[in-house]
C-alpha cells in the first residue's frame, strides 16, 4: 500500500528522522511505537500531509504521493486520527466532519445542510456512533464523544490507509471498541491501518506487524510471531548510558530539609498528589506526556491553583499561590512550551535575563542603572556560554539550545533556590544537553533543590536522587538513585 | 409544551430580555416618554444603519479581525456617492449603485493589504482609515449635500425594507453558504480549519468584500439620515463604527440563544435603545458615553467569564467529592 523511501526531518539542531524506510502492505495492521521523541508522530504527519519531509520519497500504491496538506493526503485515501488536533469548536458536529469539504454540497451557492446532516449520519451510524446527533453544536459533547467525531472525520474520504496516532489514550472503553471496530473492518475490506500507542498490549492484540523507532532511526520491524511485550520494550529502550554525559556519582544524597512540600494536590488530571523536595535534591518525575507531570510543574510554580490541597516553602512557611508568591521566594520554573512560556522571544537577551531580578537590581530610589543589567547579562553570557554577538541580541536570532541557555540564565541571575523544570533537555543538541547537565549538578552540590520533569527517561535515571514515576494523575513509583535501575524497570510502572 | 418548544421560548425570552429591560428601565426613569411609539419608531429607525454596519463588522470579528476602516469606508461611500449622483444625475438608484462600488472597491483593498502586508489588521485599518478620510477631502473638501427628495431611503418604511433586505442576504450568507461555514470554521480554530483544507486568506479577502456591500448600504443610509456631511480627519469617522461594533458585542452574547443574524438586531437596537434613552433622560454626551461603556463591560464580564464560572463550580464539586473520600 505504502512505501517510505529514506525519510529524513529535521527541527533545527534535532533530527526527528533520519532515512526511515517502511513498507505497509495491503490488508496489513502496522503497529508503530518507541519513546517519547523517537519520530512517531513526526513520520505519521508526514504521511498524512500535516508536514513535509527533508528529504526522501513515498509511493502509495505503487505510484509516486507527495502530498501538499491534509486533505490533498485524504484525496489519495490517508487518513489520520490526531493525537492533539481536537475539534473546531462554536460549529456542529457536521460541519466538523465536513469541514473543508462543504463545497462538495453546495448547489447554486448555497449549502444543503440536510444532505451535509443526513451524510453525517449515515457516517456515524457506520462507524458505531449513531447516538452523536449531527446538528448538535460540537461544544455540547465531552470529550471522548469529540474524539469519535474526530474519527468520522478521518472516515469521511473513505480511506485507504488510516493512521492512527495515540488516540486510544483519549478514549474510553466505548471509544476503544468504535475504534477497535474500524480497524478490523479496514482491515477485512483490504485496507491498512498504521497505529502508534504506548500501549503495548494493545499493539500486540491488535497488530499484524509492528515497527520500533528510536531517536528517529528504524530499529525493526517484528512480524506478528515475533512480537511480545519484552521484546518490544527493549527495542525500544536499547540504549546505554553514557558515564561522562550524565552525573557519574550514585550516592544519591541530600539534606534532609524538606523546602517545598506538595500535599494532596489535585489538578487536571493530577489527584490528591503528595510531594517532598528537599534541599540539595535532584527529584524526577516521569510518565507518559498526559501522566499529569505537566500539571504538577505548573501547580507548583503557582501558575495553577489546586483544585485541592496545597503547596509549602517549607522555609518561612509560605503557600504557593501564584508565580508572583514564587518568584519572591526564590522558585524558578522553566516551562515545557519554551517559546511561548519561558522566553520573550522579541526581546533581548539582556531583556530576558534581568525580567525577574529587577528587585536585586534596585539602586537608590529603587531606580536600575543600565550598567547593572549589562554586567548580569555578562556574566549569565559568559557562565553559560550562551552563543551571542551580545546581550542586545534578540532572541528570536538564537539557535535552540541557546535560547533554553536565556531561560536558565534568567533564573540563576536571580540566584534561584529551587528550581522546576519541565522538560529542560526539549529539543536541544547533544552539546548544550551536556551542558545543562553539568550546571545541574553544579546547582545540587551548590544547595538548590531542583524538581526535574522528564519525558526522557535515560535523563531521569542519569541525573535524579529520587524518580517519582506517574500513571493517570497518581504516584506509581518511587526510584532512589541506583545503578541497578533500568528504562524497562520504568517502561513497565508508566506503560 | 415539548421539549424542543419549551426550550425555543426560554431561549426567545432571553433573547428579548435585555432590549425590553433596557426600554423599561428608561420607561421609569423618563416617566413613560420614551415608551411612546413615536420614540420606540425612532429608535428602531435610528437602529437601521448600525444593525447593517454591524453585519460588516461581525465576518472580521468572527476572526478575530478588528476593521477600524469601516467608518471611513461609509463616509468616503457616503461623500463621494452622493457628489457623484449629483454630477451624474442619476438619483437614488445612482447613489445606490455608488455607494456599493466604492464600498466593495475599499473594503476589497483593505482585504488585500491585510493579507499581503502580514502585519496585524489593527494596524493596516487604521493606517487605511487615515486614507480613506482623506481621499473625499481631497476631491469634494466641501463634503457633500443632497437635496429631500433623495433622503426619503432614510425614513420609514424605507429604511425596515432596506433592513429586512440586508437581513435576509446576511442570514442566507451566513448560515446557507460555504462561506459563512468556513468564515465560522476558521473563527472556531484556524489551524484546524487550515489543516483541513481551508484557505484562510481566500476567506478573509471575501470577507472584507462583502463587508464593502454592507457598508456602501450603510453609506447610503448615513446620507440619506443626514442630507448634509463634512469631511473628517484624524480617525473622525472611527466613532460610527463605536454602536455597531458594540452591538456585536452584544450579539456574539446573544447568539447563544437565537440566530446571529437576530442576534445583531437586537444586540445594535439594544446599543441604539440605550443611547436614546440617556439621550431623552438629558445626560450630556460624556455621561452617555460612559454608561454605554460600562453597560457593555458589565455585560460582556458576565457572558466572558461564564466558563471560568462553569470551571470554578466543576471543581468545588471535585474537590468535595474528594474532600469526602479522604475524610471516611
Amino acid at each position: 500500500m505504502l512505501t517510505v523511501k529514506k525519510i529524513s526531518k529535521a527541527f533545527g539542531p534535532t533530527r526527528a528522522l533520519i532515512d526511515v524506510d517502511m513498507e505497509i502492505r495491503r490488508g496489513e495492521i502496522r503497529g508503530l511505537i518507541g519513546e517519547n521523541g523517537s519520530g512517531k508522530s513526526t513520520l505519521a504527519s508526514i504521511i498524512a500531509g500535516a508536514q513535509f519531509a527533508d528529504s526522501g520519497s513515498f509511493e502509495l500504491k505503487g505510484k509516486p504521493y507527495a502530498p501538499r496538506n491534509m486533505v490533498g493526503a485524504q484525496n489519495h485515501g490517508v487518513s489520520m486520527i490526531i493525537q492533539e488536533m481536537g475539534t473546531i469548536p462554536g460549529i456542529t458536529v457536521a460541519a466538523n466532519i465536513f469541514t473543508g469539504r462543504l463545497e462538495e454540497f453546495t448547489r447554486f451557492g448555497f449549502i444543503n445542510m440536510k444532505a451535509i446532516n443526513r451524510r453525517a449520519a449515515e457516517l456515524l451510524q457506520e462507524i458505531g456512533a449513531g447516538d452523536i446527533h449531527p446538528e448538535t453544536l460540537i461544544n455540547r459533547l465531552n470529550f471522548e464523544e469529540r474524539k469519535i467525531v474526530e474519527i468520522a472525520r478521518a472516515m469521511v474520504a473513505n480511506p485507504d490507509l488510516l493512521i492512527v496516532d495515540e488516540t486510544t489514550t483519549a478514549l474510553a472503553q466505548r471509544g476503544r471498541e468504535l475504534l477497535y471496530r474500524l480497524i478490523r473492518r479496514l482491515h477485512e475490506e483490504n485496507k491498512s491501518v498504521l497505529f502508534i500507542s504506548h500501549d503495548l498490549h494493545e499493539l500486540m492484540s491488535i497488530c499484524d506487524t509492528i515497527t520500533v523507532l528510536r531517536d528517529g532511526i528504524v530499529i525493526d520491524t517484528l512480524e506478528k510471531e515475533e512480537i511480545s511485550v519484552d521484546r518490544m520494550r527493549s527495542l525500544m529502550v536499547g540504549r546505554e548510558l553514557s558515564g561522562s554525559y550524565f552525573r557519574s556519582d550514585y550516592d544519591g544524597s541530600y539534606s534532609d530539609e524538606v523546602v517545598l512540600e506538595a500535599k494532596r494536590v489535585t489538578s487536571g488530571i493530577l489527584e490528591e498528589f503528595n510531594l517532598e523536595l528537599h534541599k540539595g535534591e535532584i527529584l524526577g518525575v516521569g510518565g507518559l506526556s498526559d501522566c499529569g507531570m505537566h500539571e504538577l510543574g505548573r501547580v507548583l510554580f503557582g501558575i495553577d491553583k489546586p483544585i485541592t490541597g496545597s503547596v509549602t516553602l517549607k522555609k518561612n512557611n509560605v503557600q504557593v499561590k501564584d508565580p508572583h508568591v514564587a518568584t519572591k521566594n526564590n522558585m524558578a520554573y522553566v516551562s515545557k512550551e519554551r517559546d511561548r512560556e519561558a522566553i520573550i522571544l522579541n526581546a533581548s537577551i539582556k531583556e530576558n535575563v534581568v525580567l525577574p531580578s529587577h528587585r536585586q537590581l534596585r539602586k537608590v530610589l529603587g531606580l536600575i542603572t543600565r550598567r547593572s543589567e549589562t554586567n548580569l547579562t555578562n556574566k549569565q553570557i559568559e557562565t553559560l556560554r550562551i552563543k551571542c554577538r551580545n546581550g542586545k541580541q534578540i532572541c528570536n536570532e538564537l539557535s535552540g539550545g541557546n535560547k533554553q541557555k536565556v531561560v536558565f540564565a534568567k533564573w540563576l541571575g536571580k540566584e534561584s533556590d529551587i528550581l522546576i523544570l519541565d522538560c529542560p533537555t526539549r529539543g536541544i543538541d547533544v552539546g548544550v544537553k551536556a551542558a545543562m547537565y553539568k550546571l545541574m549538578t553544579e546547582l545540587k552540590a551548590q544547595g538548590k533543590s531542583i524538581v526535574m520533569i522528564s519525558e526522557e527517561l535515560p535523563e531521569l535515571i542519569g541525573m535524579s536522587d529520587r524518580i517519582l514515576l506517574l500513571k493517570n494523575g497518581r504516584l506509581q513509583a518511587e526510584l532512589r538513585r541506583s545503578p541497578d535501575i533500568s528504562e524497562k524497570q520504568i517502561i513497565q510502572y508508566i506503560i | 409544551m415539548g421539549d424542543k418548544l419549551k426550550r425555543y421560548a426560554i431561549n426567545t425570552i432571553k433573547t428579548l430580555i435585555l432590549p425590553v429591560l433596557v426600554i423599561a428601565l428608561f420607561a421609569v426613569l423618563t416617566g413613560g416618554r420614551s415608551l411612546s411609539k413615536r420614540m420606540l419608531l425612532v429608535t428602531a429607525r435610528q437602529s437601521v444603519m448600525p444593525i447593517i454596519i454591524s453585519m460588516a463588522l461581525v465576518g472580521n470579528l468572527t476572526l478575530g479581525m478588528w476593521d477600524f476602516s469601516a467608518g471611513g469606508v461609509v463616509l468616503s461611500a457616503a461623500i463621494i456617492g452622493g457628489n457623484l449622483m449629483k454630477l451624474t444625475n442619476t438619483g437614488t438608484a445612482g447613489l445606490v449603485v455608488i455607494c456599493l462600488v466604492i464600498g466593495v472597491v475599499m473594503t476589497t483593498l483593505t482585504g488585500f493589504l491585510n493579507n499581503r502586508l502580514r502585519v496585524p489588521t489593527i494596524v493596516v485599518t487604521v493606517g487605511l482609515v487615515l486614507i480613506y478620510e482623506t481621499i473625499p477631502r481631497l476631491i469634494y473638501p466641501g463634503g457633500v449635500t443632497i437635496t429631500a427628495k433623495y433622503t426619503f431611503l432614510a425614513s420609514s418604511p424605507y429604511c425596515f425594507i432596506i433592513l429586512a433586505v440586508m437581513f435576509v442576504f446576511f442570514y442566507l450568507l451566513y448560515n446557507k453558504t460555504a462561506y459563512g461555514h468556513n468564515l465560522r470554521a476558521l473563527g472556531g480554530s484556524r489551524e484546524i480549519a487550515r489543516s483541513a483544507g481551508l484557505k484562510a486568506s481566500r476567506i478573509i479577502q471575501t470577507g472584507f468584500s462583502i463587508s464593502g456591500i454592507f457598508l456602501g448600504i450603510g453609506a447610503v443610509l448615513h446620507i440619506s439620515t443626514n442630507g448634509q456631511l463634512l469631511t473628517v480627519s484624524a480617525l473622525g469617522s472611527v466613532p460610527l463604527i463605536f454602536e455597531p461594533m458594540m452591538g456585536v458585542f452584544l450579539a456574539f452574547f446573544l447568539s447563544r440563544f437565537c440566530n446571529l443574524t437576530i442576534a445583531l438586531v437586537v444586540g445594535t437596537f439594544t446599543m441604539t435603545a440605550l443611547t436614546n434613552g440617556l439621550v431623552a433622560l438629558g445626560l450630556p454626551a460624556t455621561m452617555r458615553s460612559i454608561t454605554s461603556g460600562l453597560f457593555l463591560l458589565i455585560l460582556l464580564c458576565i457572558s466572558g467569564n461564564q466558563a471560568r464560572i462553569i470551571k470554578w463550580r466543576e471543581d468545588r464539586k471535585r474537590a468535595r467529592m474528594l474532600d469526602a473520600k479522604h475524610n471516611t
